[in-house]
């Protein structure tokens, strides 16, 4: 039995321990907020925090995050900065790749609270949009950068 | 049907077509929402129901069923707020509903359900007027009668109905009790479009918060319990035919529950996607060689070079063409080329299904409703009123979703099961498995006369045909009609023109093809407003004046042309490698014009888009920033397929499998785009689709501009870039030199 530590709750996971994280946090927990895009840590839809840092939950075994801090899109609070900076600047269209632009977006307000434009561009560089919302994602960290400091 | 509504057309429509999702009435108190299965009964919504696209609720809720599908263009806030205009509703009390499947919700124009062709606005622009306006006629002869007064006394505003003389008033909520048993008006009157107090207004979409918290459903969300997972294998070249498989070793594995063969693969189902994955894996499948085994990335551009001298199917022919060619100071010609396109959805395809002896329910995030019903009615020979279709919120389309061959997959799977099952196609799956947008070529040559105007134009496009397999009907004479779309019907005014096309079969290119966001636009803008660059460049005339001469029978392209110019200050400052290309557009209705800002590298190639200008006239902007998001994102999506995307071949079939070989645009790349809305006040038209044709044009008339090289082949890749310069410089004449400003300064 696997014990996973997700959005501060706890849960149990008794499969597959080479499953990766995406389909656990997903399939087992319900938490279907990451989304699932290339399985092949390419697109970014599937990015949660793992310790603070975003990573690709397609990419990572279940086995290798015991005991570590798993963050998800439904850990944010309900008014947290970067959510209210989307709605904002009206950033989705589709939608389904916004949880992990977001979480990525967060480890870089994190890591860098006040990001110049290149900063953004080069953090976000590889989570992908089809729907061409890039501008507004931009303008949506400036502004969560504004209102965080 | 659409135009007069009707509370007895209601119950047809619900009872007649969706058949689980019923509608009751309760006395006179309104209706509540049950299906009949009762797992997922719908709560119960009691109040006032006069039509089937509102609800009004005794705590003033009102709830508008939207028949679109949400695919990120914004339907599910566009088209609540036609009517909760008519209706005065408190917008802050509206909320939306994926309506079901019923005849009631028929696109009125294309007679079936359907989210396509950039027409969910300008199609239900009139029907939820109505819809809206015969509720609040309702609610205020229900406030007349309780007041005791004439409803010409009464005034419906902001979710409530005022007494004008007295002051009093009353919400909507404590009227749905009597407004439930007055008679349906068939033909309310509407607003004056002037008297407007919503729409033309930015509200917040409603979708987006759900969007935002990771709680909206996509069909990959989607779980039932005590469902199977099901992945599959598809044959790796077009017409492979399963030879064999190893079939026990992937029933050894933990979890697997069955393999299923259904038409298109080998399906392993299991009670987890992580067992099924490992089962797909000791699968090893072993095909035959296909129908095409030497098919590669090079096949299409073999034939469609060949095809090009063939003699094509005449589209349309008018004036004399031939004539005027002759008489022309100065003949051009050019062909151009443009690749086979993926549309790489974030969400790949995937559907649910619980098929039972006497009913079935579908999740699935598709757009194309009314086939799929008859699709699902076919494969199961159930009624349609025993399918039960969940449109789930969808992640992307772009015209992918219009088909429905990934939910046949999951039905025909589900026949073989007794449980539900949850399909989903992997990231490899999705890009072998798409209908390409079609490669396409054309070959195009014009007449210039003295006066450096345009005498003829002859346009030949050879390419796949969509229609052949989504509508044969429509095929008329061999022409595919998206083939040749806004090239006879564009916006300029060619008295002399010639177009014919010319048809590659499936027995010549196996690739299947189909819609792909603005369809034949995406080619025969490029060809069209590339061309029509090189003819301002042969005539030495600045290409916006060129262009503005052959609009004037279209005030309306005129004007989106000079605002996207004057706001991007054409022709712009002479840089080194850097300038501003231009190009228009008319789609379905809606006029753009675009200007891009871009720089060459000629060391590497590369191509920098800085900025893109555009203005759009859609009539009237409905829900301005949902207009401007769908053109900014129209006009990145059809960037990133001019810079980046075509679709890889070998071995018979697709070799292309992720975003590694099918790189998109990225934010990095990605320039500042402003899009300036033109208020014409003509009809409301369509934005989905009419930011995508412009963009490759413009990209490339800059570059010619920028650097001197014409790039008639998509994607425009650094290696294309750096080829061309060299040959430039090879065969370098003063007559081809780049920037326009050195024409104008000699005078040409």
């Amino acid at each position: 039995m696997i014990r996973l530590k997700v959005n501060g709750k706890f849960y149990s996971y008794e499969d597959d321990p080479d499953t990766a994280l995406v389909w656990v946090l997903r399939e087992h927990f319900g938490l279907t907020g990451t989304k699932w895009g290339c399985g092949v840590g390419l697109c970014g839809c599937c990015t949660v925090h793992i310790d603070g840092i975003a990573e690709r939950s397609c990419q990572i075994p279940v086995k290798r995050v015991e005991g570590k801090e798993i963050l998800t899109i439904e850990g944010l609070p309900r008014d947290h900065y970067l959510k209210v900076a989307w709605l904002e600047e009206e950033v989705p269209e589709c939608g389904y790749c916004q949880p992990g632009q977001i979480m990525r977006a967060l480890e870089l307000l994190n890591s860098n609270p006040n990001p110049s434009e290149e900063d953004i561009l080069q953090a976000m560089d590889s989570n992908l949009c089809r729907c061409g919302t890039y501008n507004r994602i931009k303008r949506a960290i400036l502004r969560a950068s504004r209102v965080k400091t | 049907m659409m135009d007069s509504l009707s509370r007895r057309q209601f119950l047809k429509g619900f009872f007649g077509a969706a058949g689980l999702t019923l509608v009751e009435w309760r006395d006179s108190l309104g209706a509540i929402l049950v299906t009949k299965d009762q797992d997922v009964c719908t709560e119960r919504l009691s109040g006032f129901s006069p039509n089937g696209w509102l609800h009004i609720s005794f705590d003033d809720t009102i709830t508008i069923f939207c028949s679109q599908c949400e695919i990120g263009q914004g339907v599910f806030t566009s088209l609540p707020m036609i009517v909760a205009e008519e209706l005065e509703a408190d917008w802050s009390c509206v909320r939306v509903k994926q309506a079901p499947v019923a005849d009631q919700y028929m696109d009125p124009v294309w007679k079936t359900q359907v989210t396509a062709g950039s027409a969910s606005a300008s199609h239900f622009f009139m029907p939820l007027r109505k819809a809206g306006a015969a509720a609040k006629q309702m609610l205020i002869a229900a406030a007349a009668k309780k007041f005791g007064i004439s409803p010409t006394e009464c005034q419906a505003f902001k979710g409530r109905v005022t007494d004008v003389t007295t002051g009093r008033s009353i919400s909507y909520g404590k009227l749905v009790s009597i407004a439930a048993g007055l008679a349906v008006p068939a033909d309310p009157p509407l607003k004056e479009e002037k008297d407007f107090n919503l729409l033309g207004t930015s509200p917040k979409r409603l979708d987006s918060f759900a969007k935002v918290n990771g709680s909206a459903k996509y069909g990959m969300d989607i779980h039932i319990p005590g469902m199977l997972y099901a992945v599959t294998c598809r044959p790796p070249a077009y017409g492979a035919k399963l030879i064999g498989l190893n079939k026990q070793a992937a029933l050894k594995v933990r979890g697997v529950n069955k393999i299923v063969k259904f038409s298109r693969g080998v399906a392993i189902c299991a009670t987890t996607i992580q067992a099924a994955q490992k089962g797909l894996n000791e699968l090893v499948p072993n095909w035959s060689k296909g129908v095409k085994p030497t098919w590669q990335s090079s096949s299409i551009y073999e034939i469609l070079g060949r095809e090009l001298d063939v003699e094509g199917v005449v589209k349309t022919s008018r004036g004399r063409p031939d004539e005027m060619l002759k008489k022309s100071k100065k003949e051009w010609h050019a062909n151009y080329f443009l690749p086979y396109l993926a549309h790489a959805t974030m969400e790949p395809m995937n559907s649910t299904v619980h098929l039972q002896k006497d009913r079935c329910t579908i999740w699935a995030p598709c757009q194309n409703q009314g086939d799929l019903l008859e699709m699902a009615v076919k494969e199961t020979g159930l009624k349609p009123e025993q399918i039960d279709i969940k449109i789930t919120f969808i992640g992307g389309s772009f015209g992918r979703r219009y088909e429905v061959d990934f939910v046949k997959d999951a039905i025909e799977i589900a026949k073989a099961l007794n449980r539900p099952v949850k399909l989903m196609w992997s990231r490899e799956e999705d890009f072998r498995h798409d209908y390409f947008r079609p490669a396409n070529c054309a070959h195009i040559r014009a007449g210039l006369d003295d006066n450096g105007l345009i005498t003829a134009w002859k346009h030949k496009v050879v390419a796949p045909s969509v229609y052949a397999r989504i509508a044969p009907s429509l095929l008329k004479d061999g022409i595919d009609p998206s083939a040749v779309e806004s090239i006879h019907n564009s916006a300029y005014d060619f008295e002399h023109l010639h177009l014919e096309y010319v048809w590659i079969k499936e027995d010549q290119a196996p690739v299947p093809v189909g819609f792909w966001r603005s369809v034949g636009n995406s080619h025969n803008c490029f060809t069209v407003e590339s061309f029509m660059d090189e003819l301002a460049w042969q005539a030495g005339r600045d290409p916006l004046q060129f262009r503005l001469d052959h609009l004037k029978g279209s005030p309306r392209a005129r004007k989106v042309l000079e605002t996207a110019a004057q706001k991007a200050e054409w022709p712009g400052k002479p840089r080194k490698n850097r300038a501003l290309g231009i190009s228009q557009h008319y789609l379905v209705y809606t006029y753009i014009a675009v200007v891009a800002d871009v720089s060459v590298e000629p060391e590497t190639g590369s191509i920098r888009v800085h900025k893109v200008i555009c203005a759009v006239d859609c009539g009237r902007a409905l829900h301005p920033t949902i207009v401007k998001q769908q053109v900014e994102g129209g006009i990145l999506f059809g960037l990133s397929a001019a810079l980046k995307e075509e679709v890889q071949f070998s071995n018979g079939g697709v070799s292309t499998a992720n975003f590694d070989d099918y790189p998109i645009l990225t934010i990095s790349e990605t320039p500042e785009v402003d899009v300036h809305i033109v208020e014409s006040g003509e009809k409301v038209t369509g934005v989905g689709e009419v930011g995508t044709a412009p963009i490759a044009p413009a990209v490339a008339n800059a570059i010619f501009a920028a650097a001197g090289i014409r790039l008639r082949s998509l994607p425009i890749t650094p290696k294309k870039v750096v080829e061309a310069l060299a040959q430039k410089h090879k065969t370098q004449s003063k007559k081809e030199e780049g920037n326009w400003f050195g024409h104008l300064k000699k005078g040409l």
